[in-house]
């Protein structure tokens, strides 16, 4: 079963206390350029979140050229040793939610933190939340595209 | 490796020329950052007695331990100059996603010197300054100019601090606004650095923070998030829930919103702007600056009317006060539009009001004909005027000045309420008599904000209108707490859940320093004295630790705090208090051989 890492922009009010939080359990460190989760920030009037979607069919695993990227039961699991930091990947995510670790050469993805994301443990708003399958994935993504149209007309 | 990055960048816009320099370890230790750091080098750097819009003068912008790291609400920058609205220690603050950005670039403090010779403005990054001609954005408002210089950048993770049209025209009060709706906004940053020919800087850096103790350091960050903010129901229920307007009906209640400049001791209309109104009428989502959990910020549309359409941050609670009851006008839709206008063209929102309030009072004392009728209740002349100030057209040209000389001007000295030149914040002197003394000795004049003394009148002790010592004590211990969080810095609003205590821990475990409380307090008095001594130097004395003329001699005619006045006498033994508190003599003068003897330690 896959989870996901869903941000509900209406939400998300652009503090990046997710950047830090995903920066410092996988480093230690409070950098932006390691976290697995990224923050856009529009006009200053809509923010959002963005992590690994963990596509079906991954093009950051069909593109890879050393296949150090392999769809784990939903998880982009990177092998760290035949990574050779290309960024192929981030090229071809969709969503540009790969990041590039500088200290170790290597790529990085969001990992859902074995079921338990700290990036949602500290959002402070509940803008972000688990979602635990596709199917409700897929629901919300309806609810979502409905709420645009109806922006829209 | 402990929360600094260990760099300083000075800047010659002279000679197109910037610096990169070290400062001893003992200096962070002694002044964290933020308003410390800043009040260092304002107090070793700028002279006494300099034009403040000549050459010498600098903008001394600082970040400190805490920021880019998720601590609570430390997305914040600090800036010091010496004002050309006060004369005396300028100094302001402002969130959004600057302070990140400039930590970043891989800097504690950034100097800015001299004066370009051509117009200007910098992109900072990680390898250091680019000096970039600026004739195409030169009269551009700040969200025009924030948006041409980021979409020629070309880069998400970067910030604009620039000022507009106003600080261009050296209007006195003009501010340096980031992120469209967050500004350094008092005491007339942005007249300094439209002097230096500098319309704005753009900020962009990737550096990783790191902290002495990572794994205490973010489990205090946890549990201060949870503990301090999100358990915290008064925070939750008012400024989450609200943002800065839930204080207005208690202070309509206590009849201290300051009403058609301070002549009216009730506003009529608080309902129609007050925080209700606002979620009816505006509110679309709650927005944070960097790392804060509370929210505060309120992103709004304009539903209906003349000005629909219009998005915003805010209004916030100094925006009623200061468009609002001020003028006596209780239309949001026209408040929104002034927030807009103000923070477009770069002008400080209290000041501005001061000053056309003070217009309409001699218009209507008979001192004073632009040419055109000036009532309270009329947004018609407030727009008008506003505009002519931004531009220093006509009667504009008077208006940009400091309150002092527009008294001179019309003849009517004492007139304005303000302290040490700087026009008080939304809380009438004459009825809270603690934010009164906050005012009176504040670093930077008539700042109600620094020490937020309305929070203990209105909630902790439930009485504004007496002169009881424990506000007093109150004041001293909330400036030595702030002065240190400040230094961090971090916002305000979560100050009020800090003790000296917390600060010990955080700030140990993010720069492995083994500081105590009783050295925090020592540090914090001692940037208190430092600041105070150069306005001493300056000129300020005891006297001027005092309100206008007008708050002693005219009683608020009306409303729940009828009668109010303020008392000289009680207040002479306040500042005696105060004074000996803080170890400076009678007239209010720190030690200044001791201080001088500290800071030559320094080096």
């Amino acid at each position: 079963m896959s989870k996901l890492i869903f941000c509900d922009m209406n939400k998300c009010t652009n503090c990046r206390l997710c950047v830090y939080a995903c920066s410092f359990v996988k480093t230690k460190k409070f950098s932006i350029t390691k976290s697995r989760i990224k923050v856009l920030d529009k006009d200053h009037e809509v923010s959002v979140a963005v992590a690994c979607n963990h596509c079906e069919d991954a093009p950051c695993v069909a593109y890879c050229p050393t296949k150090a990227l392999e769809n784990n039961e939903g998880i982009i699991k990177i092998h760290e040793e035949k990574c050779i930091g290309c960024g192929w990947c981030i090229i071809h995510c969709p969503v540009g939610a790969i990041s590039f670790d500088a200290d170790k050469r290597v790529v990085a993805i969001c990992d859902i933190c074995d079921g338990d994301p700290e990036c949602v443990k500290i959002c402070p708003i509940n803008a972000l939340e688990i979602i635990e399958d596709r199917e409700e994935y897929t629901r919300k993504m309806h609810e979502i595209g409905l709420k645009t149209v109806k922006e829209l007309i | 490796m402990n929360g600094w990055m260990n760099r300083i960048l000075r800047i010659d816009l002279s000679k197109d020329k910037f610096l990169v320099e070290k400062i001893p370890k003992k200096v962070y230790h002694e002044f964290i950052g933020g308003k410390g750091l800043g009040a260092y080098f304002f107090y070793k750097e700028i002279k006494n007695k300099i034009d403040p819009l000549g050459p010498e003068n600098k903008l001394i912008f600082t970040v400190g331990p805490a920021i880019a790291t998720p601590y609570p609400t430390s997305g914040r920058y600090y800036l010091f100059f010496k004002s050309p609205l006060t004369g005396i220690c300028g100094n302001s603050s402002s969130g959004g996603t600057a302070a990140e950005r400039i930590k970043r670039c891989g800097y504690d403090a950034i100097i800015i010197e001299g004066i370009s010779p051509r117009k200007t403005y910098l992109i900072i990054t990680e390898n250091g300054v680019e000096f970039k001609p600026a004739d195409n954005i030169w009269g551009k408002d700040t969200f025009e100019t924030e948006k041409i210089i980021k979409d020629d950048f070309g880069r998400e993770e970067s910030s604009v601090l620039t000022i507009g049209p106003a600080g261009e025209n050296l209007v006195k009060y003009a501010m340096i606004v980031n992120d469209k709706w967050r500004c350094a906004g008092r005491c007339g940053p942005g007249a300094v650095m439209g002097s230096k020919k500098l319309k704005a800087i753009l900020f962009n850096g990737y550096k990783d923070v790191e902290v002495n103790d990572p794994d205490r350091f973010y489990e205090l960050t946890k549990k201060h998030i949870s503990h301090k903010v999100l358990d915290n129901k008064m925070l939750m229920d008012t400024y989450r829930a609200y943002g800065t307007p839930i204080i207005y009906p208690n202070l309509a209640e206590e009849g201290a919103i300051p009403t058609r400049y301070f002549h009216k001791g009730y506003f009529d209309g608080w309902e129609k702007i007050g925080p209700n109104a606002i979620e009816d009428r505006l509110e679309i989502k709650n927005q944070s600056c960097g790392s804060c959990p509370i929210a505060c910020g309120r992103l709004s549309e304009v539903k209906d009317g003349k000005y629909k359409g219009l998005r915003l941050e805010g209004p916030e609670h100094e925006l009623l006060y200061s468009f609002g009851s001020t003028f006596d006008i209780d239309d949001l839709n026209f408040i929104a539009f002034c927030n807009d206008y103000a923070d477009r063209m770069g002008i400080d929102s209290i000041s501005t009001a001061h000053s056309i309030a003070l217009a309409i009072d001699a218009y209507r004392m008979g001192k004073f004909d632009p040419g055109f009728e000036l009532n309270y209740g009329d947004p018609e002349c407030v727009i008008r005027l506003m505009r002519m100030i931004s531009t220093r057209e006509g009667v504009g040209n008077i208006l940009a000045e400091d309150l002092s000389t527009i008294e001179k001007k019309f003849g009517m000295e004492g007139h304005a309420i303000k302290v040490k030149n700087l026009g008080v914040g939304g809380y009438d002197p004459r009825v809270m008599k603690g934010v009164a003394l906050s005012y009176m000795v504040n670093d930077r004049g008539g700042c109600y904000q620094k020490a937020s003394m309305y929070m203990v009148e209105l909630f902790e002790l439930g009485d504004c209108l007496s002169y009881d010592d424990e506000k007093v004590y109150s004041l001293i211990e909330r400036e030595d707490l702030f002065t240190i969080l400040d230094s961090f810095p971090t916002c305000k609003f979560y100050q009020d859940s800090m003790d000296i205590k917390d600060c010990v821990e955080v700030l140990n475990a993010l720069t492995g320093e083994e500081y105590d409380e009783e050295e925090l307090l020592t540090i914090s008095n001692r940037i208190q004295s430092l600041l105070r001594l150069w306005n001493v130097r300056e000129g300020i004395t005891r006297e001027d630790d005092h309100l206008s003329k007008r708050c002693y001699e005219e009683p608020v005619p009306d409303g729940p705090a009828e009668g109010a006045v303020s008392d000289r006498k009680e207040e002479d033994r306040w500042l005696d208090i105060y004074y000996d508190k803080r170890g400076w003599d009678k007239d209010g003068k720190p030690d200044e051989k001791s201080l001088e003897e500290f800071m030559r330690d320094m080096r």
